[in-house]
């Protein structure tokens, strides 16, 4: 367990800046999460904390130990693959005690720590099965276990959870978080899927192009973007940009909208942003009205997601099932001013 | 502590001074290695018989092709030279020939036995040689092709065949089936199918394939030594005569020569214009 | 049905020829073992030649090429092993290295004997060498010793990028991110190698061994040139007494040794390299 800092971090690749001047500070048991598109770093960051990449520049600290320069095998950590990279020659239980061999444990300690390990991720039977004849949710499972057994200082995913189907992904990651929080271990989690970084994480760090966006906890990430990549990437967005006018009201293609304090210095260009959750039916009492005629609707299940044309911008819109548009159809929300954040 | 960033040499961990060192050392062990022994071969065919080159000078005094010309002058390597280079062709042709339908097989068909078949294309190569060539000449003695020119033609084939049906199957295998039916599809009848489709496309295998069965054939000896000799010498033979009992160096280093020259022209063609896994499936992916 | 017709009709002038062959001398060397084929006496079964083949002689020689085999497969890969760990991951100088280290494939047998045995010859660029630096009084003789030492010189020189070739195969299959994983658990480079990539890499380094094992085993001209006079190689052994002694049905025997030794390798190499495909990615 043990606080990460990682200050100034810079990598190169060939001429091209994969991480740029990352600085961060992870506290103690946190479950922090590094997500972003693929190419913005996340996983090259990840690969400098485990020691697989040195830094260009820059400096990582665990706790008070520098530990720029020390080797993987020395610095502790330890890491869950998106491969799961168990050994194919050994059975379950070497796997998960590889660490513990490594660490010289005497044998009795060693095989109980790998009973508990795989108790831990419902395991237990399987000690003597190859990972060849393991399913894959069962393959991720022993990886787990690995990475756990040893304590790290810190735990590292690397998108464990991509080659597992939808429903088992979405099983998993609640039972990753869960044992994060029983076994308080600071955890890095790297992952280009939004909605998962949004259940397990204390805190999410958005990062693009080597640079970080933002960083906060997961409603603040959701409810108040800071820029428009952030809120394009995490969810469904509609952005629309417009000019701030001086009675405060915002002019847009779509209409002129009103929105509420917290407007951005200066500039007068601005962008709005807002969910598609965000607009509902009734449009009285709202502070905007939107008219527009709907083009796609799909059936999400739960609620039915949709496109609507307002003066030839095209907006999303969600409503329960029971309200649902028809394709075609006129429709008027409401959009209130507090739900559209301002950014420039 | 809020320590500045230090700019660090790309790759970052120290140990990088270590692998160089190791890799310099390396690379001149192995160029020693392998250099030495051939460079040895050209000096001792240059020396002149007149300043024997001998410890302590370095280098040999001096340099002459007097021993070229007295090997070629006074030895039977002109023969021989004519022999390997006329049955090397033939061995060629013939094995390309019994290789083609079973190489297509092997390259295009699922069959059971066709792991076991495999295995059992690859034994000419595998099993000692002289063994074969022992009793194989039996066999010919009986047949009345021993000391004969298409004896050792049809030797040299079975020694070759191993290579060629490798790479030729590697080459019809690699073929899309999707383009073998569009073919098919447009109206190719067979004829028209291998003219125009399958055989184009595994000439470069083909032409892989050739090269090393040639090779192979140059440098055969075992079956040469036993069947050939002495009506018949083909470079190797001649080669062998001068390194057993009668270890005459200069003619030796002459003849290594002769020897090497074709077969590494021939495999530095193979390896610039034709792909590498040629090379691998003939030498390494055994 | 059609089809299994068709495919054994392809597949029989290639296969067919190479199966005739062998089996011929295969055929005839058993035969001949055992007498029912002969010359210069009267057919009939018998085990006689059998019997008189465990001579000293036989023995000696024996135990001279196992030597030389094991000694050429195993020394071999004690260098070649390295090279390819070596090579693995792609460093400076790598290229140059990998191609210096493939000549001795284009070098044929024969001429291969050649430069070593002019390289390590009594009056040979070594011994000047040695006695230039002073390391040594005397020229060592390294060519026709007793041990075997020339044989086994050219040997690995001219098997090494062969093994070099199929370990590097064997080892490009190993993925990369479960060397890291290992790292990442506490392997230091020496751990890795001993846990990981040794294991892994074991089919591969028993086919590597075994292919030379049986390519030196049954080798007649390499020994001719640089063995001993005695003992010599079972193949030696075999061609003199054929040919010089007119002892083929003695000769017979000795082919069969080699033969069956050369084939039960063989079958080793079959199984592993089967073992070895079901565990490629």
């Amino acid at each position: 367990m043990s606080r990460l800092r990682l200050n100034h971090l810079t990598r190169r690749f060939e001429g091209m800046v994969a991480v740029d001047d990352l600085s961060l500070e992870v506290a103690d048991g946190e479950f922090l999460t590094l997500l972003g598109p693929s190419g913005c770093g996340k996983t090259t960051t990840l690969r400098m904390i485990a020691g697989f990449l040195g830094p260009d520049a820059g400096d990582i600290w665990f706790d008070d130990r520098r530990m720029t320069d020390v080797p993987p095998h020395r610095r502790n950590t330890a890491m869950v693959f998106q491969s799961y990279a168990l050994f194919p020659h050994m059975s379950v239980a070497e796997n998960v005690g590889f660490g513990l061999l490594m660490r010289k444990l005497p044998k009795m300690e060693s095989a109980a720590r790998v009973a508990e390990a795989l108790d831990l991720v419902s395991l237990t039977g399987l000690e003597d099965r190859r990972p060849g004849q393991l399913s894959g949710g069962q393959q991720q499972r022993v990886a787990l276990a690995r990475a756990i057994v040893t304590r790290p200082d810190i735990l590292l995913f690397d998108e464990p959870l991509s080659n597992l189907d939808a429903k088992l992904r979405e099983k998993v990651r609640v039972e990753i978080r869960e044992l994060q929080r029983r076994l308080r271990i600071t955890s890095i989690y790297v992952t280009h899927d939004q909605a998962e970084a949004l259940v397990v994480s204390d805190r999410i760090v958005v990062m693009n192009r080597g640079r970080i966006e933002q960083i906060g906890d997961p409603d603040t990430i959701y409810r108040a973007p800071d820029n428009a990549f952030v809120a394009d990437f995490i969810g469904l967005t509609n952005i629309i940009e417009g000019m701030l006018l001086d009675d405060g009201t915002v002019d847009t293609p779509i209409g002129r909208l009103r929105i509420d304090g917290g407007r951005p210095p200066k500039s007068t260009r601005v962008k709005l942003i807002w969910r598609p959750e965000d607009m509902k039916a009734t449009a009285n009492g709202q502070a905007n009205r939107l008219s527009g005629t709907v083009r796609q609707v799909i059936y999400r299940g739960n609620v039915t997601e949709f496109t609507f044309d307002v003066n030839g911008h095209s907006l999303r819109g969600q409503l329960d099932n029971d309200l649902r548009p028809q394709e075609g159809e006129a429709i008027t929300l409401g959009l209130e001013a507090d739900r559209i954040r301002v950014v420039i | 502590m809020t320590a500045l960033a230090l700019p660090r040499p790309a790759g970052g961990l120290p140990r990088l001074s270590l692998r160089v060192f190791l890799a310099a050392l390396a690379a001149i062990l192995l160029l020693l290695w392998t250099g030495v022994p051939l460079l040895m071969a050209v000096l001792w065919s240059l020396v002149d018989p007149d300043k024997p080159w001998s410890y302590p000078d370095f280098l040999p005094p001096s340099l002459s092709l007097a021993q070229w010309q007295y090997v070629f002058t006074y030895s039977s390597i002109g023969r021989a030279v004519a022999t390997s280079f006329t049955i090397a062709p033939l061995a060629t042709l013939l094995a390309f020939v019994l290789s083609l339908p079973t190489a297509y097989a092997l390259g295009r068909y699922r069959f059971a036995g066709k792991e076991t078949l495999k295995l059992l294309i690859l034994l000419p190569i595998v099993m000692p040689g002289m063994v074969i060539a022992l009793f194989l000449s039996r066999a010919f003695d009986m047949l009345g092709l021993s000391q004969s020119l298409f004896g050792l033609v049809l030797g040299h084939t079975l020694l070759g065949m191993p290579f060629m049906l490798r790479i030729l199957a590697t080459a019809f295998e690699a073929i899309p089936q999707d383009l073998i039916d569009a073919a098919r599809n447009l109206g190719a009848g067979w004829p028209a199918l291998v003219r125009r489709v399958l055989v184009p496309m595994v000439l470069p295998g083909l032409f892989a394939g050739a090269i090393f069965t040639f090779i192979a054939s140059l440098e055969e000896f075992n079956l040469t030594f036993v069947i050939g000799t002495p009506t018949f010498e083909t470079i190797p033979t001649v080669l062998f005569g001068y390194l057993g009992y009668h270890f005459v160096r200069t003619n030796a280093a002459v003849v290594s020569i002769i020897l090497m020259v074709p077969s590494i022209v021939l495999l530095f063609i193979a390896e610039r214009y034709l792909k590498t896994e040629y090379l691998s499936s003939a030498f390494g992916k055994l | 049905m059609r089809a299994r017709l068709a495919i054994v009709l392809l597949v029989l002038p290639g296969a067919g020829f190479i199966f005739l062959f062998l089996a011929v001398a295969l055929t005839i060397t058993a035969l001949q073992s055992v007498g029912v084929l002969g010359f210069g006496r009267e057919p009939g079964f018998t085990w006689e030649f059998w019997a008189a083949l465990f001579d000293r002689q036989f023995l000696d020689s024996f135990l001279f090429s196992a030597k030389v085999g094991t000694g050429s497969a195993f020394g071999t890969l004690l260098l070649a092993y390295p090279l390819a760990l070596f090579l693995r991951r792609r460093r400076a100088g790598g290229r140059f290295i990998g191609s210096v280290v493939k000549i001795p494939l284009f070098v044929p047998a024969l001429v291969a004997a050649f430069l070593i045995l002019n390289a390590m010859a009594f009056h040979g660029v070594i011994n000047g060498v040695l006695l230039g630096l002073g390391l040594i009084g005397q020229p060592l003789l390294m060519m026709n010793d007793k041990f075997g030492w020339g044989v086994l010189a050219i040997q690995v020189w001219k098997k090494l990028p062969f093994q070099l070739l199929i370990l590097a195969s064997v080892l490009a299959t190993i993925r990369t991110d479960i060397e890291d994983a290992a790292r990442n658990l506490g392997a230091g480079p020496w751990q890795v190698l001993r846990h990981i990539i040794l294991p892994l890499s074991m089919p591969g380094i028993l086919i590597a061994v075994v292919l030379v094992f049986i390519m030196t085993f049954g080798d007649f001209a390499i020994t001719r040139i640089a063995g001993p006079i005695y003992p010599t190689s079972l193949a030696v052994l075999m061609h003199t007494k054929a040919l010089t002694l007119s002892e083929w049905n003695l000769a017979a025997c000795i082919g069969m040794v080699i033969m069956v030794a050369s084939l039960a390798f063989v079958g080793v190499y079959a199984r592993t390299a089967r073992l070895l495909q079901g565990t490629a990615p």
